[in-house]
């Protein structure tokens, strides 16, 4: 967790804590608190409603926006409500506290020789988290979203309904990708994948033009469980694509453990980082890269999940990196047939703006399920992109455009990377009534309308 | 915008109600807490969702840290207090008025704990905020004017040197402010020469509001007032300063 919450239950000044956004670009002074159980839950509901205050969730603070921030909000985490509380072996299950990690999860399932279906690039979400915006993996196009796996759910309701609900039930729909907005998850069940050993067998192609990236993926067929490809900064679509399935056991394999042992060079590896901030350096890096993966192209290694699946974990405080500024990441899904020309003209608006992307991941989706939805039958690319000092109302501009090219490619935005979208451009990515439906459900489940976050107030989701 | 959430106390006259102003122009959204309802009002009409007025008497002690939240409420957060609320009421000639004394040490040193003390413990809590205390050069020696006046001020002076030091490592800032004769209605009346104008004097405050210390507001201050400070008394109670 980012903040040390207080544990005493009253809105005083001591209570107060400065919450950043992930990306460093917003922040907001709230009275954090760390609930112990449901009744310190519904205690603080009842404190919201005599001060007038509402309550915000903030996870693990691992979301690049505002999603979990609230000015003057009560800040709830569920550091209380981690761990492994129950496994079934017979359904492959496993029930976590709302408040527990990805990384928990994934270190317990290894154990048992299983693993998520759905992880993000990020094994330090926590499971509410993922509930609260659907979060994806590499693997999307065949395994869907975080959701698409749950058993069911435990919630406390702002009006005190403590209760668990499966996926077939239509609260339930209105609670994943809700942004936290219309209950707090206490307790998540997962279907587990089960895996006969804890690496992957990693293909890797060096590709030079935005035609072969999109031909590549195009062209895979589902051979793959999980395909990303790392997109270079040169703007030409040059980058290296990685592709992975299962792999056997080998005798010699060891469990890995994950993220944690971080030594010097990875703890104050983000240094090195910054000077890759300055565009000579960053194309030179780019290009040893390319150069490095060249030599290995055309064999296939083995990675353990870890490595796979959350890279920039291993390098500890790499958010860093981007200090003195902030880090902000535009991520759109856009529909197949109008990606590849969308992606290339946001990578030369960025490049022209003068926010080269510092790095860029391509990868290929299927249409989410949601309420909202984020997710459609195309590919997403998140570019991370540098904003300086003094360079904000430049960032705004840059930010306009790309939101306004995704509109006219028919894409989504995926909210929990976003804190620089406008109500307006928000609405016109959502088809029909959709957001009618949704703030039906918020006026359902959270009549009082307690939860809220920056997120909602800057673009309207629940009205 | 430096400082995108204000709240300045005192601000419906002199210093104080230029620095909201100079404030709003900057972008920053500012709570102001004053007597003066019809300049508060006037401020919020102008500029609607910028100005937060607060109609209160700075000496009103009760319940300053719940007062202080509904004011960070309506900003949404707090990055910089400014305590420019003061008062000069001048006992004439070797006159002494004790009436006048209390309403100077109340309104310049005791409310100013008040107040400061509750945004002292939110910015200690959050890691983040600057305070600004608008003192005097009256505050740097005993003087044969004003010797209340002069001594609530230094008073100020020690206590938000406290402030600095206790906070500092909290990563709050806290700068005093120590200007001399300004043009204001509170200098009005009084004979002083070469008043600085109150436009000047709020600009110049703002460019050292991200400087923690003691800050004059000339370079001529900073020697002649250092000057006077080193001075022994024994030759300091033969001037006639």
């Amino acid at each position: 967790m980012d903040f040390q919450a207080s544990q005493h239950l009253t809105l005083e000044a001591k209570s107060l804590r400065r919450l950043e956004a992930f990306g460093r670009g917003d922040r907001s002074d709230c009275y954090a608190f760390a609930p112990q159980s449901e009744d310190d839950l519904l205690e603080i509901f009842d404190l919201a409603r005599k001060s007038g205050k509402q309550i915000v969730l903030r996870g693990a603070g691992r979301s690049y926006g505002d999603a979990s921030l609230g000015d003057e909000m009560i800040a709830l985490t569920l550091e209380n409500f981690s761990g492994i509380v129950d496994w079934d072996h017979d359904a492959q299950s496993v029930t976590a506290g709302g408040g527990c990690t990805l990384l928990e999860l994934c270190r317990f399932g290894l154990q048992l020789g299983w693993w998520p279906p759905v992880v993000s690039g990020t094994s330090l979400t926590t499971l509410a988290g993922a509930v609260a915006m659907d979060i994806h993996g590499k693997n999307n196009f065949l395994f869907g979203t975080f959701c698409d796996h749950v058993i069911k759910i435990k919630i406390v309701q702002t009006n005190g309904t403590v209760k668990t609900i499966a996926p077939d039930s239509p609260e339930f729909q209105a609670i994943r990708a809700g942004f936290g907005l219309m209950a707090i998850v206490t307790e998540v069940t997962i279907k587990m994948k089960p895996v006969t050993s804890a690496f992957v067998g990693v293909t890797k192609l060096i590709l030079k033009t935005w035609e072969q990236q999109f031909g590549t993926f195009n062209s895979l067929d589902n051979s793959y469980e999980s395909t990303v490809s790392w997109i270079s900064s040169f703007g030409n679509g040059s980058g290296i694509f990685e592709a992975a399935n299962p792999s056997e056991k080998s005798e010699d394999d060891v469990i890995p453990y994950g993220p944690v042992d971080q030594n010097f060079s990875s703890s104050y590896g983000y240094y090195a980082l910054r000077l890759m901030l300055s565009d000579f350096l960053l194309r030179q890096a780019s290009n040893l890269r390319l150069m490095q993966a060249q030599r290995e192209s055309k064999t296939s290694g083995r990675l353990d999940l870890y490595s796979f699946n959350f890279q920039l974990d291993k390098l500890n405080n790499w958010d860093k990196a981007y200090i003195p500024g902030y880090l902000v990441q535009f991520q759109s899904c856009i529909p197949v047939e109008n990606a590849e020309d969308t992606f290339q003209r946001q990578f030369e608006m960025c490049t022209t703006s003068g926010f080269t992307p510092r790095l860029a991941v391509l990868k290929r989706h299927r249409p989410s399920t949601t309420l909202l939805p984020y997710l459609n039958d195309g590919f997403s690319l998140a570019m991370d992109l540098h904003c300086p000092p003094g360079k904000e109302q430049k960032m705004r501009i840059l930010y306009e455009k790309l939101a306004e090219s995704t509109l006219a490619g028919r894409g989504n935005f995926y909210l929990a990377k976003d804190f620089l979208l406008t109500e307006e451009q928000f609405k016109r990515s959502i088809p029909g009534d959709k957001l009618g439906f949704f703030r039906a459900w918020k006026h359902q489940l959270d009549p009082e309308n307690l939860l809220n976050s920056k997120l909602n107030l800057r673009l309207k989701i629940a009205g | 915008m430096t400082y995108p959430k204000v709240l300045v106390i005192g601000g419906t006259s002199g210093i104080g109600l230029e620095l909201v102003k100079q404030l709003l122009l900057s972008g920053s959204k500012v709570a102001v807490i004053g007597r003066n309802e019809s300049i508060l009002n006037c401020l919020a009409s102008e500029h609607q969702n910028e100005v937060f007025p607060f109609v209160r008497d700075v000496t009103d002690h009760d319940q300053i840290p719940d007062y202080l939240s509904r004011i960070a409420e309506q900003l949404g957060g707090l990055d910089l207090v400014i305590y420019s609320a003061g008062l000069l009421l001048d006992a004439e000639g070797q006159q002494f008025n004790f009436e006048n004394d209390q309403k100077m040490i109340e309104v310049n040193y005791l409310a100013a704990v008040a107040w400061l003390n509750a945004v002292a413990e939110r910015f200690q809590a959050v890691g983040h905020g600057t305070i600004v205390g608008i003192g005097s050069v009256a505050g740097d020696r005993g003087r044969r004017a004003r010797p209340v006046y002069g001594s609530t001020k230094a008073a100020l002076h020690t206590y938000l040197e406290s402030l600095r030091n206790r906070l500092n490592r909290h990563g709050v800032k806290v700068v005093t402010i120590k200007p001399g004769p300004v043009d204001t209605p509170m200098t009005k009346g009084h004979a002083f020469k070469n008043k600085m104008p109150v436009e000047v004097a709020a600009k110049k405050i703002l460019k050292l509001a991200n400087r923690p210390g003691e800050h004059y507001l000339l370079l001529t201050h900073k020697i002649i007032f250092n000057a006077i400070k080193i001075t022994p008394s024994w030759i300091f109670k033969h001037l006639n300063i």
